[in-house]
């Protein structure tokens, strides 16, 4: 088992001990009838003791892996790196697109956040593909204006700009 | 009105511009989705559904469910030309499809997939329209203490058989339930873990957990996906015709696998993937020529596309009656037949005949439908699998915004919908399955109040889960299947020693 992989249960496990207890608060039962606590007590109860199951089999550390294997695994790592990096702008640029939506408008800002993902999702920056990736995120920004605001009447915020 | 009233009504309403334009738009979309690799049905239906939702129910659902049996169809063309299946249920067809693609019979396989496809559907929506309404009608016997014993067999059964570790299933499940309980109790009116937020005592969205978990979360885990790098080819229409001959070859292959898929597809967690494999087994096994499987048999593609067709409308039988969802695509159906104003159920069929009944016909203009299409477009399909991924996700994610602010008209639903999409991608780097939490998290509610009913009936007595003999019958197998792996491990270890 992954130290990442290791941890994640972990913290889902101490996740489902902070729902239990929370749980307990709440109450588990009330008269006849379960309390508001009984059902989310049961979930936590299922994820602490699935994720007690799930680590106790891989409790003993795994041996280390002979060199010859670990040749292979450094272009693995990095590729995955790459991937967390990746994972991590896309993310970044969302959360930036959220927090300034209310400013800029979020048409207006709709091709520049597409672009941004285009850049960071694609392989090479040849000059073609720059064109198409930029094409691409003003084409979908009309689309998209075609479809919410004006067909379906979306209020979406107008920002600054467009804002009057 | 009697049944064959209530299915001819269905179907003319289903020939309607709108229901054929729905449908039309639902299969072509599906076909496209079932060629991507990086997208599943799951997650266009999730994003999807903020715009669906603004629409007629019976329309809507047109819609969703062509989506839904068209990506079955979808998956077959890449897994016959490039051995890339774009659907997990299209992956046994890669064993012989693939082969026969490399010794030139590309358009033969597909003509194959193709009649298969429309073969184990016709015979799935036939069985649907026969046994759906009389299965509601035993289903209304259904009291509360019987709907709690079959959701937690549903649950436990779809957690089980979800494919993987069955612990972590068990805690995605968990984190469903939990999901499920956040906002206001409705019995005590007590907020339960809102956080001290507004937005969260109503609960969480289903539709922005679903596009979360599946949109976002499969675009996180894609993002080092490259265009397959195999040759271009063309294909003639003429070669995608099906050949009478092949017909007759593997009639006994295509009868198999729209059985076993119908059979497969109705039990919950079991789906699409796991009818193919079944049937492709079986049809192997009643083969006169077994050996001929993985090599290029014209059977070995007949059979499960005949299952995986078959399985994507059983699917909706204990979906429809029940309410209950067996899979990922069917809890994301509900979660919009409920957004909708619609409660599935054995009552769906007496209260809403028309809804049912279209959404019914449409699933025989929709098989007619795909056949077509997929002869026509399956040179255009085959090219959508180069579209780069670089200018694919924007624009996927760019409809996932605009998609999640449509429903609520909030930033808040937005950020939640990023935030279970980081979580999809640790579920999916990490080997846990995403389909336990939606089930749990759509199930999860109404598990609960029928608990509550039970218990308010027996005055806070719990044996009354032990008074109807269906509920007895649907325990017991949830337990069984809970104690199996346990009785497993007590056999490995104690049985050699005593023997």
């Amino acid at each position: 088992m992954l130290i990442g992989e290791k941890l994640f249960t972990l913290l889902f496990a101490a996740f489902g001990g902070y729902v239990l207890w929370q749980s307990y608060i709440y109450g588990f039962l009330s008269s006849t009838i379960t309390g508001p606590g009984f059902f989310p007590g049961i979930a936590g109860l299922i994820i602490l003791l699935s994720a007690g199951l799930t680590l106790y089999p891989k409790r003993k550390v795994a041996p280390e892996k002979p060199v010859a294997e670990r040749t292979d695994l450094g272009t693995a790592a990095s590729g995955r790196k790459l991937e967390v990096v990746r994972v991590a702008l896309i993310v970044l640029l969302t959360a930036i697109f959220i927090l300034a939506c209310p400013y800029t408008g979020m048409v207006a800002l709709t091709p520049f956040y597409l672009f941004a993902c285009f850049l960071v999702l694609t392989p090479d920056y040849s000059l073609k593909r720059l064109m198409y990736g930029g094409l691409t995120s003003a084409l979908f920004t009309l689309v998209a204006y075609s479809i919410f605001v004006s067909a379906l009447g979306v209020p979406v915020p107008r920002g600054m700009i467009f804002g009057g | 009105m009697d049944f064959f009233s209530h299915f001819l009504h269905g179907l003319s309403v289903a020939s309607t511009g709108p229901m054929l334009l729905a449908t039309f738009l639902g299969v072509l979309l599906g076909l496209a989705i079932g060629v991507l690799p990086a997208m599943g049905p799951p997650a266009a239906l999730a994003i999807l559904l903020p715009i669906v939702v603004k629409f007629d129910p019976a329309v809507a659902v047109a819609g969703l469910a062509g989506i839904y049996y068209g990506a079955m169809y979808g998956g077959a063309v890449t897994s016959i030309l490039l051995g890339i299946p774009g659907e997990s249920a299209s992956m046994m067809t890669t064993l012989d499809g693939y082969p026969m693609a490399k010794r030139g019979e590309a358009g033969r396989a597909l003509g194959i997939a193709t009649f298969a496809s429309f073969a184990g559907g016709f015979v799935a929506i036939f069985l649907f329209t026969a046994v759906a309404a009389p299965f509601a009608e035993f289903a209304l016997r259904f009291g509360p203490v019987e709907m709690t014993a079959l959701m937690i067999m549903t649950l436990t059964f779809s957690t089980s058989f979800g494919g993987g570790e069955r612990s972590k299933g068990f805690m995605a499940l968990g984190l469903g339930l939990w999901l499920g309980t956040v906002g206001l109790d409705l019995v005590s009116g007590s907020p339960r873990f809102s956080f001290g937020t507004f937005e969260l005592l109503e609960g969480f969205e289903f539709t922005v957990i679903a596009i979360g978990m599946y949109g976002v979360g499969e675009i996180l885990s894609s993002v080092n996906d490259s265009t397959p790098k195999v040759a271009r080819a063309r294909y003639s229409i003429r070669a995608l015709l099906p050949r009478p001959s092949d017909a007759l070859k593997t009639w006994k292959a295509l009868s198999v696998g729209s059985i076993v898929g119908f059979v497969v597809g109705i039990l919950p967690g079991a789906g699409a993937t796991a009818a193919t494999i079944f049937s492709y087994s079986i049809s192997k096994k009643v083969s006169k020529e077994p050996e001929s499987f993985g090599h290029g048999a014209p059977e070995g593609i007949a059979s499960p596309e005949a299952a995986n067709n078959s399985a994507s409308y059983a699917a909706m039988i204990p979906l429809f009656t029940l309410g209950i969802p067996g899979s990922g695509t069917t809890a994301i159906m509900l979660g919009g037949l409920l957004m909708l104003g619609l409660q599935p159920g054995p009552l769906l069929f007496q209260e809403h005949p028309d809804f049912v009944w279209p959404v019914i016909g449409t699933f025989y203009t929709g098989n007619l439908m795909l056949v077509f299409l997929t002869i026509v477009l399956t040179p255009v399909l085959a090219s959508l699998v180069f579209i780069r991924p670089a200018y694919l996700f924007p624009v996927v994610l760019g409809i996932v915004l605009y998609g999640v602010f449509s429903i609520k008209y909030s930033f808040f639903d937005v950020a939640m919908a990023i935030a279970f999409g980081v979580l999809g991608y640790l579920f999916r780097s990490f080997n846990y399955p995403s389909v336990p939490v939606l089930l749990g998290l759509v199930l999860g509610p109404i598990l609960e109040q029928n608990v509550r009913r039970s218990l308010i009936m027996s005055d806070g007595d719990v044996s009354i889960f032990a008074s109807s003999s269906i509920s007895v019958i649907f325990l017991l197998l949830s337990l069984g299947l809970l104690l199996l792996p346990l009785l497993r491990r007590v056999k490995t270890r104690f049985v050699p020693r005593l023997a």
